[in-house]
Order: C-alpha cells, then sequence, then structure tokens
C-alpha cells in the first residue's frame, strides 16, 4: 500500500434485515475528504440496533447514526473527541427520549444501541451503549473493546440494560487507545456477534480482501450460522497513519518568513504602519492601516529573536487560530486576512483603551458596583475561552483592556491549552513554561494542568488587585519557584488593604486563590456568585490567621530559652 | 541587515533604559575591580619587593579563573535569574577585592587576583538581561552599551586609581583606594538587587531547556567542537606550569601535576557533558532547518580570541609599559595615558556593531582584525624616543579596531544559531580569556615589543580564517521608494 502522511483507511459496512421482517439496524461511516477536517476530527464508523420490542426501533437506530454521523463534524475543531462525542450522544439521547414520551405505551419507544468508534490522528475513540460491539485485530492480538450492557434474569434469559432513549440521562462507555498501521477495527450488532465464534470473526477479519468483501462475509457467515436477527457491521483495516516527522512539520511551520521589524510609513502586505504600540522582547505590536479600506488594526508580529524556535513559532500560530474561533464581546477578534501574507503575522481589531493594569494604577479601591461590573466581564470574556474548552493560562491586567465606558476586552491568547489539539499528534515538545508568575496558579507553573481552575485563580488574583490595589499574597509570590516557597507564603486579608472589603468577600476571594485546587472554587459561576451575595457559611468569623505566627514566634523563644540554658549548664559544669 | 530603533538613553521613565543603565553600570563596577590591580602594580611592586616574574604572574592568575567561571555564571543565571546572580557577584567580589588590600605575602596577592577572576564573569549576566528586557529592533544597541561601557570600567580605574592611591597618601596608600573600590563594588551589589528586576513586570523568567553544552548538528560539528575546547585547557595547564617551581614558585611541583591531572578529568567530564546533550541529536539527525555550521563558531571564538584577548592583556600591562618605557612618568600619568586605551570602548564597541550591520558581517570583521594587526604592529615599535603623545594615539587607533572587533563579533553571535546564542556567546567569550591567559603567559617570557609583535602575528593569522566566514543567510527585507517592505530569499 502506498505511504502517505495522513490517516488512511480502508473502510465498508454491510446490513441486511436477515431473518426479521424490518431491518431496525443502521450502520455508516464516514471518511472526510478536506485534510483540515480529517485532522481535526477524524473519521467515523458507528452501528446501532434498534431496539425491536419498541416500535420506533428503526427510527431510533437511523436517528442515531445519521444525526452522530452529521452533527459530530459540526462540533468546533477546539473541542476534544471525547468531549464532542458525549455531548452529541447526549444530545441525540434526550431527542429520542422525548419522542419516546410521546407513546402512551411503553412498548412504543425510540430505544437503539450505540457503538461507534473515530479515528484521529493516532488514536481510537470508542463510544458506547448498549450491546452492539467493537473489536480490535492486531496482527494476532483479538479483542473486544466494549462491554456488554446486558442484563441476566436467569435461565440464559437476559435483557438490555442501557440503550439511547431509555431515560433523559445516559452514561456513555468512553475510552481510547492508540492505533497502528494494518489494525483491523469492527464494529457489529448482536445479529453478527452472537452468532459467530471468535475464531471465525478473527478469520473472517483477517482475510485478504477489501473490506467491504470482508464485512459481507462476515455478515453471511452470521446468516448461515442461524443468526435470526437484523445482522450489520462496519470494517475498517488501518492503511496508514499521520506520521509527520520533524523536518515535515517544521516546513509547515516555518513557510512563512519573520517580518523585520518595521518602521513607521512602511507598507507591509498592502498594511501601512503607522505607529508601534508595543514591544517586547518576545513580539511587537503595530498599529496599521489597510490600505485598500482605510481601516485600522492591529498587527501582532513575532520578535526575530526567536527566528528557529519552532516551538514558539508554534505557539504563536496557535494563538491567531484560537483567537479566529473565539467569538464574544470580551475578547478581541482576529480579522481575517484578504490578501495573501509574505510573512507570519496577525491581524486583530484596534481596541482603544488603558490596559487593566495601568487603570488600577490611576484608580485605587475603585467603586465597589463599578470594580464588580469589570470582574463580571472578564469572567465573561474567560466563559468565552472556555466554551471552545481551551484554557487562557496567561490571564493578566496588561492583558485586559478597558475603554471609557468601562468596557473591557481581553486582547491575548498567550498560552492558550486548547484540548482538541492537545489530541493532535505533534512531534514537538514545548519548552519551558508559559503564564506569568504574578497571576498564574502556582499548580500550573509547577508544572500540573489544572484547567479551568487555573483561570480561576488568575482571575480572583485580578480581582483582588482591582479592589484592594495589592496582590494576595504579596509582591514575594513573584520571585517563588519552588513549592517550598509557596508553601511559605500566607494569604493576606484583602480588608487590611481596604477596610471597605467585608469579611464574606474576602473570603470569596481567599478561596479563589488557594493553593490547593480541593479548596479552590472549581468553576468560575460560583466564584462569581461568592461575590455577589455573601456565602453563609463566610460569614462565620473564626480568627485563625494570628495563631500562625504567635506559634512560630513562641517556640523561637522557647529554642533560645533552651541554647542559653545548655550554655550556661556547659560553662558552670566546665569549671566545676 | 537591521533597522536601529531609536532609544532615548536619557528616558528614565522608561523601565528597560533605567534597568540598561543599573546594569551597565554593574558590569563597568566589575571592571574596575577585576583591573583595579593594573594602575596600582608599580605600588605593589614596590611594597612587595616582587621580581618582574612575579608581577607578570598575578597579571595571569587575573584572568585565569574566568574561563571556567563563566560557564558556572551562566549556569547560575538559567537557574536563579540574572538579579541574584548579579548583586552576589558584586558582593562577594568585594569581599575578595578587600582580601586583596590587605594581603602581607606574595602567595595571598596570587590568592586574591586568582579568586578575583571570578568576577571577570560578569558580562553573561548583564547579556541575559538585557536580552528579557529589550526587543528585537533593539537588543543589539542595549548590548553594545551594555558591553562597551562596561568595559570602560578598566580605563576609568586606570584614570582614578593611582591619584586616589596618592590621596591617601603613604605606603599603603595604594591599598585604600583597592579597598574604596572593593566597597563601592559592594554597596552597590546591595543597592541592584533591590532596583532590579529579572523581566519586566508580568513576564515571567523563561528557563532554558537544555544547558550543558552547545548543540552541534553533524559528526564533523562534534569533533570540531570538542578539538576547540582543548585550547582552554592547555591554557590553563600552561599557568599551572607557570605557578610551580619552574616559574613563580607558588605551588608545587606535585601541585601542579594533580592540577594537570584535575585538568584531563575535567576535559573527559566535559566531553562527557557535551556527548550527553548532543546524543540525541547526532543518533537520530537533525532537521534541515536546524543545521548550521560550526565553523561560523569557530571563526568568532579566534575573532573574540584576538580582539577581547587582547584587550584584557593590554589593559592588563599597559600602565607598567608606560612607566617603563617612558623617563619621568608618575604613576598617575602613566595610568591616564594607558586609560586611552580602554577608554575607547564608549564608543567604538557600539560603532562595530554598526559596522557589522551596515558594511557586512564578513568584510567589517575581515577589516577590524586586519586594522588591528596593523595596530599591534605599530604598538611593537614603541620605544622611550617617541613622543608620549604619538605614543597614546597609536594605542587609541589600535584600540578603536580591538574594541569595534568585539562588537562586530557579538553582532554576528545571535545570527549562527538564534537558539544557541546564550551558548555560542559563552563559548565566545571563554575563549576571550583564553586569549588573554595566551598572551599575558606569552609577556611572562618575552619583552614588551615582542609581545605586542605576538598580537600582530597572531591577528594576521587570524584575519585569514575570517575570510571562511560564511555571511548569515535567511531572509532580508528591502524597503522600495514607496514605502513597501519587500522580502527577500537570500541564500
Amino acid at each position: 500500500m502506498p505511504k502517505t502522511n495522513k490517516l488512511e483507511v480502508d473502510i465498508a459496512s454491510h446490513s441486511i434485515q436477515g431473518l426479521k421482517d424490518n431491518n431496525e439496524d443502521a450502520v455508516g461511516f464516514f471518511v472526510p475528504e478536506e485534510l483540515p477536517v480529517l485532522e481535526d476530527k477524524g473519521i467515523v464508523l458507528a452501528v446501532a440496533d434498534g431496539v425491536s420490542s419498541a416500535e420506533a426501533g428503526k427510527e431510533a437506530s437511523d436517528t442515531a447514526i445519521t444525526r452522530f454521523l452529521s452533527d459530530y463534524y459540526q462540533t468546533p475543531d477546539t473541542w476534544s473527541v471525547k468531549h464532542s462525542g458525549q455531548k452529541i450522544l447526549s444530545s441525540i439521547n434526550l431527542t429520542l427520549f422525548k419522542r419516546s414520551h410521546e407513546f402512551a405505551s411503553e412498548e412504543k419507544g425510540y430505544l437503539t444501541t450505540f457503538t461507534a468508534l473515530v479515528l484521529k490522528s493516532r488514536i481510537a475513540h470508542f463510544f458506547h451503549a448498549g450491546d452492539s460491539r467493537a473489536y480490535l485485530l492486531r496482527g494476532n492480538e483479538f479483542k473486544q473493546l466494549t462491554r456488554d450492557h446486558v442484563a441476566s434474569i436467569g435461565s440464559g434469559r437476559s435483557f438490555l440494560a442501557r440503550a439511547m432513549g431509555m431515560d433523559n440521562s445516559i452514561q456513555i462507555d468512553y475510552s481510547q487507545f492508540t492505533i497502528e498501521a494494518d489494525d483491523v477495527l469492527l464494529v457489529t450488532s448482536d445479529g453478527i456477534h452472537d452468532f459467530l465464534t471468535e475464531e471465525k470473526i478473527i478469520e473472517l477479519m483477517s482475510a485478504e480482501s477489501s473490506c467491504q468483501e470482508r464485512i459481507e462475509a462476515l455478515v453471511k457467515s452470521a446468516f448461515d450460522n442461524g443468526s435470526d436477527d437484523n445482522i450489520s457491521g462496519s470494517l475498517c483495516q488501518i492503511s496508514s497513519l499521520p506520521n509527520e516527522s520533524l523536518n515535515d512539520y517544521n516546513s509547515k511551520l516555518t513557510r512563512l518568513p519573520f517580518p523585520p521589524p518595521l518602521d513607521e510609513g512602511v507598507i507591509l502586505d498592502g498594511y501601512k504602519v503607522l505607529k508601534e504600540l508595543f514591544a517586547s522582547s518576545r513580539s511587537q505590536l503595530y498599529l496599521v492601516e489597510d490600505t485598500e479600506t482605510g481601516e485600522q488594526m492591529v498587527m501582532k508580529t513575532p520578535s526575530i529573536n526567536f527566528e528557529e524556535d519552532t516551538g514558539y513559532i508554534d505557539r504563536f500560530i496557535q494563538e491567531e487560530w484560537i483567537g479566529k474561533r473565539i467569538n464574544s464581546d470580551y475578547v478581541v477578534k482576529i480579522i481575517k486576512q484578504q490578501r495573501p501574507r509574505t510573512c507570519l503575522y496577525y491581524l486583530m481589531e484596534h481596541v482603544q483603551g488603558l490596559s487593566l493594569d495601568k487603570w488600577m494604577e490611576k484608580n485605587h479601591f475603585p467603586k465597589p458596583k463599578v470594580a464588580f461590573n469589570l470582574v463580571e466581564q472578564i469572567a465573561k470574556g474567560l466563559a468565552a475561552f472556555h466554551k471552545m474548552e481551551t484554557i487562557h493560562q496567561d490571564l493578566k491586567p496588561a492583558n485586559i483592556l478597558i475603554n471609557d465606558e468601562n468596557q473591557i476586552k481581553v486582547v491575548d491568547f498567550g498560552s492558550v491549552f486548547v484540548a482538541g489539539l492537545a489530541e493532535v499528534f505533534i512531534p514537538l515538545e514545548h519548552e519551558g513554561v508559559l503564564g506569568t508568575a504574578t497571576y498564574s496558579d502556582p499548580k500550573y507553573l509547577l508544572g500540573k494542568n489544572t484547567g479551568v481552575q487555573g483561570d480561576l485563580y488568575a482571575l480572583a488574583t485580578i480581582t483582588y488587585e482591582i479592589f484592594s490595589g495589592k496582590l494576595p499574597y504579596g509582591d514575594k509570590i513573584e520571585e517563588c519557584q519552588t513549592a517550598f516557597e509557596y508553601d511559605r507564603l500566607r494569604y493576606i486579608s484583602a480588608t487590611e488593604a481596604n477596610p471597605i472589603i467585608p469579611i464574606w468577600f474576602d473570603r470569596t476571594l481567599e478561596r479563589g486563590v488557594s493553593f490547593d485546587l480541593e479548596q479552590r472554587y472549581d468553576n468560575i459561576p460560583e466564584f462569581i456568585q461568592d461575590l455577589k451575595k455573601p456565602n453563609p457559611t463566610y460569614l462565620l468569623d473564626d480568627p485563625k490567621v494570628t495563631k500562625n505566627k504567635s506559634q512560630v514566634l513562641f517556640w523561637q523563644l522557647l529554642s533560645g530559652f533552651w541554647i542559653l540554658m545548655l550554655v550556661l549548664v556547659v560553662a558552670l559544669f566546665a569549671q566545676g | 541587515m537591521s533597522h536601529e530603533g531609536k532609544m532615548n538613553l536619557l528616558n528614565l521613565a522608561d523601565p528597560k533604559i533605567k534597568m540598561l543603565h543599573i546594569t551597565w553600570f554593574a558590569f563597568f563596577l566589575t571592571f574596575v575591580v577585576w583591573f583595579s590591580h593594573a594602575p596600582l602594580l608599580v605600588f605593589i611592586k614596590e611594597a612587595f619587593d616582587l621580581s618582574s616574574a612575579q608581577v607578570k604572574a598575578l597579571m595571569i592568575l587575573n584572568v585565569a579563573l574566568t574561563i571556567p567561571a563563566r560557564i558556572v555564571i551562566g549556569i547560575l543565571v538559567d537557574k536563579f535569574g540574572p538579579r541574584i546572580i548579579y548583586s552576589g557577584l558584586l558582593i562577594i567580589s568585594s569581599f575578595i577585592c578587600i582580601g586583596f588590600a590587605m594581603a602581607d605575602s606574595f602567595e595571598q596577592l596570587a590568592l586574591f587576583r586568582f579568586l578575583l577572576g571570578f568576577v571577570g564573569a560578569g558580562f553573561v549576566i548583564g547579556i541575559r538581561l538585557v536580552g528579557e528586557w529589550f526587543p528585537a529592533k533593539q537588543v543589539g544597541i542595549a548590548e553594545g552599551i551594555y558591553g562597551g561601557w562596561g568595559n570602560f570600567g578598566s580605563a576609568a580605574g586606570a584614570m582614578t586609581l593611582p591619584t586616589i592611591a596618592l590621596m591617601f597618601g603613604g605606603d599603603d596608600g595604594w591599598r585604600y583606594a583597592l579597598g574604596l573600590t572593593g566597597i563601592i563594588a559592594g554597596v552597590y551589589g546591595v543597592i541592584f538587587y533591590f532596583v532590579a528586576r529579572n523581566t519586566p513586570k508580568g513576564s515571567t523568567y523563561f528557563k532554558p531547556k537544555k544547558s550543558g553544552g552547545l548543540e552541534v548538528t553533524s559528526w564533523k560539528d562534534f569533533y570540531f567542537y570538542l578539538f576547540m575546547n582543548i585550547p582552554m585547557y592547555i591554557a590553563l595547564a600552561v599557568l599551572a606550569w607557570k605557578l610551580s617551581p619552574s616559574g613563580v614558585k607558588l605551588l608545587t611541583t606535585e601541585t601542579m601535576y594533580i592540577m594537570w591531572v584535575a585538568l584531563v578529568v575535567l576535559f573527559f567530564i566535559q566531553v562527557q557533558s557535551i556527548w550527553r546533550v548532543n546524543k540525541e541529536n547526532l543518533t537520530h539527525g537533525v532537521a534541515d532547518i536546524e543545521k548550521y555550521d560550526f565553523k561560523q563558531v569557530a571563526i568568532l571564538d579566534v575573532s573574540y580570541f584576538v580582539t577581547f584577548g587582547s584587550e584584557l592583556a593590554v589593559v592588563s600591562m599597559l600602565p607598567l609599559f608606560f612607566l617603563e618605557t617612558f623617563e619621568g612618568l608618575s604613576a598617575v600619568q602613566a595610568g591616564m595615558l594607558a586609560s586611552g586605551f580602554a577608554f575607547m570602548n564608549l564608543v567604538a564597541r557600539p560603532t562595530g556593531g554598526w559596522f557589522s550591520d551596515k558594511f557586512g558581517r564578513r568584510r567589517s570583521l575581515m577589516i577590524l582584525v586586519g586594522g588591528l594587526a596593523i595596530g599591534y604592529m605599530v604598538l611593537s615599535q614603541i620605544t622611550g624616543a617617541w613622543a608620549i603623545p604619538v605614543a597614546v594615539i597609536a594605542t587609541m587607533c589600535c584600540s578603536f579596531f580591538v574594541q569595534a572587533g568585539e562588537g562586530a563579533v557579538f553582532a554576528i553571535v545571535p545570527l549562527v544559531k538564534r537558539r544557541m546564542t546564550g551558548q555560542i556567546a559563552g563559548m565566545a567569550g571563554a575563549y576571550g580569556n583564553v586569549g588573554a591567559v595566551t598572551y599575558l603567559t606569552v609577556l611572562s617570557f618575552v619583552d614588551y615589543s615582542t609581545f605586542f609583535m605576538v598580537i600582530a602575528a597572531s591577528a594576521a593569522l587570524i584575519f585569514f580564517a575570517t575570510m571562511f566566514l560564511n555571511e548569515p543567510k535567511g531572509h532580508m527585507a528591502e524597503v522600495n521608494a514607496d514605502g513597501t517592505v519587500e522580502l527577500i530569499d537570500v541564500d
């Protein structure tokens, strides 16, 4: 088989009604033609066995398969496979369930099993509910991937314990594993697997024919063995896996050269540089004007200091990619370019305003209503990231702009971690830690991915700073590098800096910036809620803080006393 | 081709300009302390009744420890950040300097001078710091200012220390002068700790992933790299020999042998460390885009050997040279005249970088190295019969080429392999110090005139080496008449 550099399979499906009156099975697969879709969403094969005692079994299974195949590919590419699959399936389940309850009689229901395999990059994911099955044949190893959801009621009889449409929520079995070239994957309804031995299945799966021929052989063999049910299945063999060599990946990334440092008045790709807004050792921002439309926007260019740093280039490209997909009033929009690019940069809308850190310098102790409104807006901006299953990971006041009407925009996509992207096999390792020491979750800086809680920490720290003008753990947090150093920090009550802050508000902040993930809020809405309304548990005042300090002092004094005594004893007895 | 951003050096409100001033001054002080002995050698010689050989040994000892110190400091900076390391360095060097000022035997003098070699590694700390604060457009100039104005510290010392010593008066005047420099350095170390920041507010200090050696991209380069490490060990081995009974008798023969063995062991440890860093690249191959020619690094190394190496050597001996060559000069005057050499640092080093940007890398380097070869040849002809002003002008002209050459080398360093800039800079710097040790060792065998000749001859050789430098490739940006920027592929 010819070796190319993308996921390639031979795939086929087949379904017959067998000895029954209707075919209540449904089976299907989809191989995207466009490479971006193939890489982001992958290949799907699925089987659904409509429950025959339910009247609408056929409609249920048809719905399940057609909807899964279409809706899955509509999910945002930043969603992970797991998230996409689960969301779609729970939606389909709800639809089926609602329809079932339109019927007065219990027997008429839209019930179906469902088993699907999604192949993306070098990983296979399966979603499963019911008694249909998925199998893997690798060389000589044969494995049933799924567990049958059946319950036995004695005397050899069993019934289906789980199915789509059964209840308003469904628990889907999910798992993933790495695939290798020449793997053969099979999904079957029980019409096949209840009537063939494992050896027979293995024999037919590993036959030297096309997948179409093999699946038809499987179906026929089951029929010949006396199968009295609908017989369906889908078979897939991996011909080649994507494995971009380092060279290929590099050349894809570095196709575009870095732009040189730009001066005022210079025109790049039809964009005229009006002035340099910001320059750091890592990137530059310029205010530019589109010479065709006159529109003003901001151009972000990478710093030539990183000209050969593939990790940096990777992140830079990722920023734009992610920015394009986030659509929120609270996040700066990426502008799609109409003209071809000759070098690496991207364009954003121009947001007029002051950065939050400068605003805070000018507005010490702002009115609570104003401050709270800002916090809520930032939270909404973060929600836009999280909805796309991306974590910002580098939220800080310098990344947030406020305009004259006190409206905020998050203007940076910095270190965004994308769950979907993390599943695509990227040969390069990212070096160093991204994120800013002052506002980043210490757990994250120490190497642990804390997800949404990480962004919550940043939000809580910023909230603290807006209200009190100081940092929750003092300035020393910037220097901390090890867990030990973080342990030595103590939370400083916000009321110390700004006396009007009530205890319950301070406690909310304290929990928000807690280093302990169990203590910290695990979702932003709850944090915001507690900022708005006093949480009754916080109204209990227990003065824990002072006790800590005096204990240390006590032991220090005691030790000093003991040393003194020791010296005295030694002195006395030495003389004697 | 780089665009030079306009930098307003007086704009102290700009935090990065403030940081630049704070940092170059720290480097300036390290150079004052490091070469504080040079203008005062005549007093020290008298006070301890030292032979000429012993004086020259002191000069060599001063620059010896810097070679390994650079590596150690580099690792520490990567781990702890520039701020605390620079403060620490200044404070520790202040103690060592005061120790030197209080020494009462040649052995003690030698010991403290040897330890002071550590302070010469301050350069790498500031480079890292400047790199974090300045955008690409300005970082070249910022580093040129940092290096040039810092190096000027040795000239400032040469100009003022003899006068200060005389002000304190008496036989021990020089001790107080030296001690004073130590105290100033220590105090500034504390100030630096409180005022400096590792990075602009809001960005984290990035720790590079692999530290421990340069990464090479082919087997040929690997062996070349190993080979290029040998001169450093040879220089230290010769120094050990110089200190043994065959030389100034500071070490016993046994100690010398022990040091030689230690150097061999260290060499093998370094080879192992280099292998460890490069194993994966060499066995699995490296992407085409990552490949670079080690030859470029080697040429930069030897260029820095002859430029910075000769500067350090000459700065060490020039005051004494003036005193011994010309009649009727006082120590103060000799110091003043000798300071002309390092004085040029203020403008020459940044200018060298500018030359390199404007006229092409290879051509500038060739011209500058060739220029300094001629310059040193002129210096070798100086005798007592010359008019002093002419001699001073000669040294200043020569020094211009020397220091501009240093600037040119460092302008090329980031262009060889961006990611390895720190490592390449480190190796070049180490070679600079090896040059200093080498030339000063030569001086311990010959007279001043031959000393200059040797430098000139080595420069001539290295001139031929620079002809092999490849002009760094990539994309060049051209700005057309109507303002549009076009990128041209230069390969």
